[in-house]
């Protein structure tokens, strides 16, 4: 008696330990506040090459039913959230003996599963704030930065000393040079003129 | 999480095309549907109705603007699903395909259950066990199968039932009753329902009907009811009492109802109502009949009602509601009781909006809805969701037309881009009416607080709705750079659409009658001048009625219409289209091939004259038919020889060349678009030596294996295969296995690069290949002095004497899930092409072509010639950005299709995507090269050579001051 009760118990234990429902795979989809589940979809591409859909309810819950054995696949989807694929080895039971992320066998899920979005899907490019260094890189700040140079700097560059002499030697000798001939033509009236 | 790996992954991706927010809706417009309605049901709480559709959509649509609430694709091939509501537990509950789903009405799913197989299913309320009253107990029939399920959670009340005698034709439930029976014959089944629902073994009675029936027939309160098979009379069938007293009774309908003319009976429709049935007869009228003693009897006849409604209660009243018109401007609303037939209420509405909205499509209801609700003063009012025969779906509520939806674009098959007149007198549009300079100037200062990021979010509005007023996107000319094009679209409800594709407005329509609905659209004639308006086909190939007709694309009109004596059973294009002085005219063959062994096909040329029989017999390259044989895995090729010339109707006879078996299914296919523009024939390497692509255009890509849905061996011994074929010789030039992989497979073949994608069974992720074709001819070398000089050095390539392939091969995983593989298309061929991948999520994904690379090498440090050419370092997975989605932040739900065109820029594509709903943009695969965007910001243009101005001048006079200062020194 004792022992058929003890049979009993190991059974129920069994029956406690195996309680997941053949063919049935459960999960739930979390989301962020601000977006909801209107989009949200949950495709299995099952071993056999087929696809089955389900959506969430209000909660995000899901369930698919009639899961064959073998290694699927789970596609979550909603189109504001990234999520990453789901690896699934359904045993010949039809229970789930291991998730997985598809990228990385490693990182083993809990079942039911737990599926949370890796980031947030951003299909435009977002524009950067204003930033004044951004601004000075673009065409119009280099334009606008170029020709200040070229105003402010420019005139302000100091010209190598002895060259500016050479320059000047150059300007007063051919300044003279050219007095000379002019002397020289015109006759002999400027030069008394420069001894006074 | 460690998700991290993801994002890095994510982050790696670069948008090629990516657009800012604020540029949404400048170059794409998205329309969202939901299909042809073909049931309805009010919200019993919102002002909201609920509608399932033939595109197997089901959802809810807000009653005062008829915008989408919510929506759910049932299944991805379209057809009405079958649909109950049930009160008790809030459910809509919908059997699609293999699929029975209950959802909630404000669009979450409460359960959903694998049905046996693949077909019809009828779901009914039923009433559950006495002890559990509150839960509806939901009986779904399918192939002879009967399941009793909980409508709250989808559990089993009773044991499933397997009832051969229920695989019939039609199945009805009346109440209590299941009635089955194949139309055109008398045996009519019976099982009573609540032996199902009390787990009992059901007694079927067979019942003989008097004559014939056809598939026209309801269930309801008031018994059975069914049309005969020739339409003549009107079978009802008393149900209930003890089990043995069912017995039919069948009247004649011209003694029933005399004014109702007698025709098919597939014309007419039966409503059940909780007295008797409404009997509609086409536009012939609709009779309200009450059922007492098994003998239905008219109670009115209304000789102008075109729609009747299904039992609605309005007040204390049993109603259904009748359509009259459109008479002349009005189209009116009947109230009808079902117990009396009368009048209770009617109400007329302008018709002149409706036409405007349809297009000039008819305005013949084909479904219509009645809902009640309270007005203000206590009293009842009613509202109607009528459903016209083109797709128009209207809400009429108080005498208005409060919204219409034009759901006929939710059907498209086909479409084609067509060039827009040169000047505006063919198409009168309303065009974007001229803004003034303050306006303009408005605009351009918004454009640059946007750009700097300086705006508040009413001025990035108001910058959004200025760019719409000032855009000549929506002018119904053409524009220099081709990037206004007209969009023709067939539907599948009969109609041929025109398109602005600047905003997806109608500019006009052609609607056909169901016996005349085209099926094909093709490209017809096209004009150097740009004074002729180009011409397109339409083709109907089911007899009888089969036809081809010309349209002129600017105004929709009729050129001329041919009948056609033979069969079709495909179209294939000749690629040489035939220049006619300064027309440009498309050749087809039509092939009328039947799939019986040995059957050779019959090819007809379109157009039939000697000028095309002459281009084909001269064509330089005439084409090579292939399909898939009787058996599966089989190919076969046909050769196409043009009858001798100025034989008259000699015609072309076409010759089985070549048949090649390949092992398991055949997956995919793919071949070259034999217009696809190549820059090209040559791939110059950093090293400056060269490669010649292989660029055979009788290429045909195939992919067997594992047939889809088929179980795996034990062994897990299952492969794709690749095989390059011939289609000229039907040799296979190449083939490349992926042992442990199977399909869906999806294949692109563009110029000499191959795509497809597979699925690898052990990790169960989804695989791109991709394949590169080098001619490796040994010996081959190029000369520039030849290349411009000696035209004899070129070496023709033949089919006959192939020539040695080299193929140069990479996989990578893939996180898209494709259905679909389409390649962008440039005027010359110049830009760098991006593929599109059509994703099970209902999006279009652009994979710039570097991505799939099969060169990219495996290291992360790369060499200088390695950068040169453009390669990134390989990554076991393609990157995945959402930045890439050519669809932006839409989901073309039920996505079916989509179409490329090329512009006149060479930077620049359109792209079309149709499903349920119409997504438009342009595509820029290498981004704006060769144009300023639409959006250039001319503001800050000007203010920086205006501050450059200012700064000079100020700049100049302080200058001369400090010269002066200085000279004064």
């Amino acid at each position: 008696m004792n022992a058929f009760c003890s049979v009993l118990v190991l059974l129920g234990l069994i029956g406690l330990a195996s309680s997941q429902e053949s063919g049935v795979v459960r999960g739930r989809v979390l989301i962020p506040a601000n977006v909801n589940h209107s989009t949200t979809t949950i495709i299995l591409h099952t071993s056999t090459g087929e696809e089955m859909r389900t959506y969430v309810n209000g909660e995000g819950a899901f369930a698919f039913h009639d899961v064959p054995s073998g290694v699927h696949l789970l596609q979550p989807f909603n189109l504001h959230l990234v999520y990453p694929e789901v690896r699934l080895e359904v045993n010949r039971k039809g229970v789930v003996s291991r998730a997985a992320l598809s990228h990385n066998r490693n990182m083993v899920l809990n079942i039911p599963l737990s599926l949370r979005p890796a980031m947030e899907a951003a299909y435009y490019e977002k524009r950067k704030p204003f930033d004044a260094w951004s601004f000075i890189k673009s065409p119009y700040g280099l334009m606008i930065a170029f020709s200040l140079f070229a105003i402010v700097v420019f005139p302000r560059l100091k010209m190598d000393p002895e060259e500016y002499k050479e320059m000047q030697a150059v300007m007063g000798t051919g300044g003279a040079a050219a007095a000379g001939g002019a002397g020289a033509v015109g006759g002999g009236q400027q030069a008394p003129r420069l001894r006074q | 999480m460690h998700f991290q790996t993801l994002i890095i992954l994510a982050v790696f991706a670069l948008g090629a095309a990516a657009r800012f927010e604020d540029q949404a809706g400048a170059y794409d417009w998205y329309k969202q549907h939901i299909g042809i309605v073909s049931s309805a049901q009010f919200h019993p709480s919102k002002p909201r109705v609920c509608v399932t559709t033939e595109q197997s959509v089901v959802g809810c649509l807000n009653l005062r603007d008829g915008s989408v609430a919510w929506r759910k694709q049932l299944q991805s091939a379209g057809a009405a699903p079958s649909v109950v509501y049930v009160g008790s537990a809030a459910a809509l509950l919908t059997a699609s395909g293999d699929y029975l789903r209950a959802f909630d009405l404000e669009g979450g799913l409460k359960w959903q259950r694998k049905l046996p197989v693949q077909a019809a299913t009828v779901v009914a309320e039923v009433q559950g066990k006495e002890s559990e009253k509150s839960n509806g107990a939901i009986l779904a029939v399918q192939a002879g199968a009967v399941q009793v399920l909980d409508a709250a959670d989808a559990s089993q009340l009773s044991r499933p039932h397997q009832l051969k005698g229920l695989a019939r034709d039609v199945v009805v439930v009346a109440t209590g009753y299941l009635v089955a029976y194949n139309a055109g014959s008398k045996s009519v089944l019976l099982v009573s329902t609540s032996r199902f629902v009390a787990g009992d073994s059901a007694a079927e009675v067979v019942v003989e009907a008097p004559q014939d029936l056809s598939g026209v027939a309801a269930g309801g309160p008031a018994g059975f009811a069914a049309l005969s098979a020739d339409g003549s009379a009107l079978c009802a069938l008393r149900l209930g009492g003890a089990g043995g007293d069912a017995a039919f009774s069948c009247q004649r309908l011209d003694a029933l109802v005399p004014e109702l003319s007698a025709g098919p009976a597939a014309g007419h429709k039966l409503i059940p109502t909780s007295a008797g049935f409404v009997l509609q007869g086409g536009d012939a009228g609709a009779a309200v009949l009450a059922v007492s003693d098994g003998q239905p009897k008219l109670l009115r006849f209304y000789a102008a009602a075109t729609g009747a409604s299904a039992e609605a209660s309005v007040g204390n009243n049993a109603a259904v509601g009748l359509v009259e018109g459109p008479a002349g401007d009005k189209l009116r609303l009947l109230v009808v009781s079902a117990a009396s037939g009368e009048v209770l209420q009617e109400e007329d509405f302008p018709a002149a909006a409706l036409r405007r909205a349809a297009h000039g499509a008819s305005l013949q209801p084909r479904m219509v809805a009645l809902g009640a609700f309270r007005k203000k003063d206590k009293s009842w009012g009613v509202r109607a969701l009528v459903v016209f025969r083109g797709g128009l779906t209207a809400l009429l509520q108080q005498g208005v037309v409060v919204w219409s939806r034009d759901e006929s674009l939710a059907t498209i098959r086909q479409t084609l881009f067509v060039d827009l007149p040169a000047n505006g007198t063919a198409l009168k549009g309303d065009a974007a009416a001229k803004a003034d300079m303050n306006t303009r100037i408005r605009y351009q200062v918004l454009g640059a607080k946007v750009q700097l990021k300086l705006n508040t979010p009413a001025e990035a509005a108001e910058l959004l709705e200025l760019r719409g007023l000032l855009s000549d996107k929506n002018t119904p000319t053409r524009d220099v750079n081709g990037f206004r094009k007209l969009l023709l679209a067939l539907t599948g409800t009969g109609s041929l659409v025109a398109l602005h594709n600047g905003d997806g407005r109608v500019m006009w329509s052609r609607t056909f009658a169901a016996d005349t609905m085209p099926t094909r659209l093709l490209q017809w004639r096209s004009y150097h001048d740009i004074t002729h308006a180009p011409e397109v086909l339409l083709l109907r190939e089911a007899h009888p009625g089969a036809y081809v007709a010309a349209i002129n694309a600017h105004t929709g009109e009729e050129l001329w219409q041919q009948p056609l004596t033979h069969g079709v059973s495909r179209v294939v294009s000749v690629p040489a289209p035939l220049i006619e002085g300064s027309a440009v005219q498309s050749v087809y063959l039509l092939v009328d091939h039947s799939p019986a062994p040995g059957a050779v096909p019959a090819v007809n040329l379109l157009p039939d004259s000697a000028a095309s029989q002459a281009h084909f017999a001269s064509s330089q390259r005439s084409p090579y038919l292939f399909w898939e044989g009787v058996q599966p895995g089989t190919l076969q090729g046909f050769s196409l020889e043009a009858g001798p010339a100025g034989a008259g109707d000699a015609g072309i006879t076409a010759r089985l060349a070549w048949q090649v078996a390949l092992p398991d299914t055949v997956l995919a296919f793919a071949t070259r678009d034999p217009t696809e523009p190549i820059q090209s024939s040559v791939k110059v390497l950093s090293d400056r030596t060269i490669k010649y692509k292989y660029l055979n255009p009788n290429l045909l890509f195939v992919a067997t294996g594992l047939a889809n849905g088929a179980a795996l061996d034990g062994d897990d011994s299952t492969a794709v295969i690749a095989h390059l074929v011939d289609t000229v010789t039907g040799r296979v030039l190449y083939s490349q296995s992926h042992p442990g992989a199977r399909g869906p497979v999806t294949a692109v073949l563009s110029e000499n690069l191959v795509l497809y994608h597979f699925r690898d069974v052990e990790s169960g992720r989804f695989v791109a290949c991709s394949m590169e074709l080098y001619d490796a001819t040994p010996g081959r070398d190029f000369s520039v002095l030849d290349y411009l000089f000696n035209p004899n050095s070129t070496q023709p390539v033949s089919s006959l004497t192939p020539t040695p392939i080299e193929v140069v091969s990479q996989s990578y995983f893939s996180r898209i899930v494709p259905t679909g593989l389409a390649v962008t298309r440039t005027e010359q061929g110049i830009t760098a092409k991006q593929m599109l991948v059509i994703t099970n999520t209902d999006q279009v994904y652009a994979l710039d072509r570097r991505w799939v690379d099969p060169r990219r090498p495996k290291k992360q440090k790369l060499t200088q010639d390695e950068m040169e050419d453009g390669l990134t370092p390989y990554q076991d997975t393609l990157p995945f950005s959402p930045l890439s989605f050519a669809t932006l932040d839409k989901q073309v739900l039920g996505l079916s299709g989509l179409a490329v065109e090329p512009t006149r820029l060479e930077s620049t594509c359109l792209l079309f995507v149709h499903g349920v709903d119409l997504f438009y943009t342009r595509l820029a695969p290498a981004k704006g090269f060769d144009s300023l965007e639409d959006d250039f910001n001319y503001a800050l243009l000007v203010a920086a050579l205006v501050a450059l101005s200012v700064g000079a001048v100020v700049m100049n006079y302080m200058t001369k001051q400090a010269q002066l200062a200085w000279k004064w020194k």
